[in-house]
């Protein structure tokens, strides 16, 4: 039998460091040769995942009774227009991007990523052909929504990486909201008057650049950032 | 007609939860279930085949744990299980994981069995430690006769022989509460430990192992008893914890649980407790630990009375028996208690001490049982959640802890240590 020197406890026989301050155990008399059996199993059991297939399918049918309802409606009576295209169309982005995730039963962030901005684009062409109006899905929709999926595509590539301390990760996304601010500026710049011009980005760029200060003094004072967890720890 | 046929959806037995057990369902979620788990140490080595069917033969004596929860339209029932007896389990290093209705053949209750150890981890809804506890006794007891070992029934073994009497199935909440006072639920928001958390489904349980006797001369020389020494060391505990992370200070408060069968003629196996706070507030001034144990205990006598805990039980039962709580829907009352747990559930509370208090076991079995554990499930906020239990000299101190850091469990056992109680530590840390 051992006694921690630090905390005076009897440990199990079994115990290589104290299990209240990980001292570590050294009793020059066991020469550990009779193993003694720990007090608990090694096995972590976790319980089933909920059946997150079964609950996807379930709501798929609840949102598809009234998208079709609505469609036959709208066939039935053609002079109210072609309202059912928007509610067919809302209800697929929000199927795409909510329900259709639990569908695999491996996450892909890549191809989910892929898959949400292909169902955004064809959300958007439906308003843009249905409304039929000018240029603005090839000149603004379009390449927005290309650049938001390559900053979501790197900003997953990196995180994949390696574990990122979280005042850099929120560094990087206050960085990804400037970029996405300027390029939004610009185009729309470029599409309603023809010229290059920032005028929204010039308050956005500032204001993340205080924050992007304040985070990164977060990540080098070390008793500020333990005083934040301690504050906000969720 | 065999035990197991099912006789048809007409015929079947079905009882209504007891009103503790009412609000247990509610907060059930896919990450926590309110389960605590009961152990017993024998001498030898368990054989799971005959656990199993001691088991079996064990559970008929049990129908109020002989059950699967259903879904009513305005409450949740028991309604018997025709199932066979639930398996017998090689212990895992998480105990106390949630409990869904479909698993485990719908039983509402785990038996595992490690080496010299029979567990039981029971969901709060079937019972509370003391009903857990006399069948895990009454099972043990079992497995030992079929061992070839002549155990007699007596003390917390329950007779197999006997029926079931309808006095260990009510519901003796409802039979007891007769209140007339008005009772005023007085709780306010406290303090509770932080750390890193454990991932979802695991916890720490850290088992101190105390001597009774020692333990009992101490508390008798500072006047008070078991309980109200371990309340007072935990909160102490918890109190300086506070003082040291940070400067604004809240109330500290340890819940207790009673058992009202000290109070009332009960033996019913089903839930038959309530809880009070005791509390103390830093922003009065500084405690010593002298202070500390003369607010638990003054406070734990002044509230402990039949008087008093009756109020506290009719206001429970009122609650279950408005007309207006009744008509609502089970989804609306779901809803409801998940919305009251998250508001005032432990946020009322900043640690957890259940103590079973002594177990007896009959003369003939005692040279085969050596240690009792009761050990708390992991809380959604009390970071450390602790049970106790006494058998013969062993008075047993299980904490659950959600959090990796083990400075509560330290500061707690290292206090017994510094009045001079030794104490044994086992744990599932590797």
């Amino acid at each position: 039998m051992s006694y921690c020197v630090n905390c005076g406890v009897e440990l199990d026989k079994s115990a290589k460091k104290c299990v209240l301050c990980d001292t570590p155990v050294i009793n020059p008399r066991e020469t550990g040769e009779s193993a003694a059996v720990a007090p608990y199993p090694d096995k972590v059991v976790l319980p089933p995942a909920v059946r997150r297939r079964y609950i996807a399918f379930l709501i798929s049918m609840c949102i598809l009774i009234p998208n079709i309802v609505c469609v036959i409606i709208n066939i039935l009576f053609p002079r109210t227009g072609y309202w059912a295209v928007y509610v067919v169309a809302t209800s697929v982005l929000a199927w795409v991007l909510f329900v259709q995730p639990f569908f695999w039963k491996k996450q892909y962030p890549y191809t989910q990523i892929s898959i949400d901005t292909a169902a955004a684009a064809l959300y958007i062409y439906v308003f843009y052909a249905v409304g039929n109006e000018k240029k603005w899905f090839f000149s603004v929709a379009m390449p927005l929504l290309l650049i938001l999926e390559g900053i979501l595509l790197f900003m997953t590539f990196w995180l994949k990486r390696k574990k990122r301390d979280w005042p850099v990760v929120v560094i990087a996304l206050l960085i990804d909201i400037c970029l996405f601010a300027v390029c939004a500026d610009l185009l729309l710049h470029i599409y309603l008057m023809g010229e290059f011009a920032l005028t929204i980005s010039l308050i956005v760029i500032p204001s993340c650049a205080a924050l992007v200060a304040f985070f990164y003094s977060v990540k080098q004072n070390k008793r500020l950032r333990a005083w934040l967890s301690r504050k906000f720890f969720v | 007609m065999s035990e197991h046929t099912n006789p048809g959806l007409r015929m079947r037995p079905w009882y209504k939860l007891d009103n503790a057990a009412k609000i247990f369902p509610g907060q059930n979620t896919s990450k926590w279930s309110n389960v605590f788990r009961v152990s017993i140490e024998l001498t030898e080595k368990i054989d799971p085949a005959t656990l199993a069917a001691a088991l079996e033969d064990t559970l008929k004596r049990f129908p109020c744990f002989d059950v699967r929860i259903r879904r009513g339209f305005f409450w949740y029932y028991f309604e018997k299980n025709y199932n066979k007896a639930p398996p017998v389990l090689p212990d895992i290093q998480n105990p106390c994981g949630r409990v869904r209705w479909n698993e485990n053949k719908y039983y509402l209750f785990r038996v595992y069995y490690y080496e010299n150890r029979i567990s039981t981890d029971f969901y709060h809804a079937l019972s509370d430690a003391y009903g857990a506890s006399r069948f895990l006794c009454t099972l043990a007891a079992e497995y030992l006769r079929l061992t070839g070992k002549p155990v007699s029934a007596g003390e917390s073994v329950l007779d197999l022989r006997e029926e079931a009497s309808p006095s260990e199935l009510e519901d003796s909440f409802a039979r007891f509460a007769s209140s007339k006072a008005k009772f005023k639920r007085r709780n306010s928001f406290v303090y509770h430990a932080k750390g890193t958390r454990m991932p979802y489904h695991t916890m720490n349980i850290t088992t101190g192992f105390l001597p009774v006797d020692v333990m009992k001369k101490k508390a008798k020389a500072m006047g008070v008893t078991l309980t109200e020494l371990t309340a007072a060391v935990l909160l102490d505990a918890v109190y300086h914890k506070q003082l040291e992370e940070s400067r604004k200070q809240k109330p500290v408060s340890v819940q207790i649980p009673v058992n009202l069968r000290n109070h009332y003629p009960s033996v019913t196996l089903r839930n038959f407790s309530l809880t009070y706070n005791a509390r103390i507030d830093p922003n009065m001034g500084e405690y010593s630990f002298e202070e500390v144990l003369r607010q638990v205990s003054l406070y734990l006598r002044y509230v402990n009375n039949k008087k008093e805990l009756n109020a506290m039980m009719t206001a429970n039962l009122k609650l279950e028996t408005n007309p207006f709580m009744r008509v609502l829907p089970l989804f609306i009352k779901n809803l409801g208690i998940g919305i009251s747990f998250l508001i005032t559930g432990e946020q009322t509370t900043s640690v957890l001490l259940s103590n079973l208090g002594v177990v007896r076991l009959p003369e003939s079995m005692e040279p085969f049982v050596r240690r009792f554990v009761l050990t708390t499930g992991p809380g959604k906020l009390n970071g450390a959640r602790i049970g106790a239990v006494s058998y013969n000299n062993t008075f047993a101190l299980s904490v659950a802890n959600i959090y990796k850091e083990s400075d509560i469990e330290r500061e707690i056992f290292t206090r017994f240590v510094k009045m001079g109680i030794p104490v044994k530590i086992e744990s599932n840390r590797s």
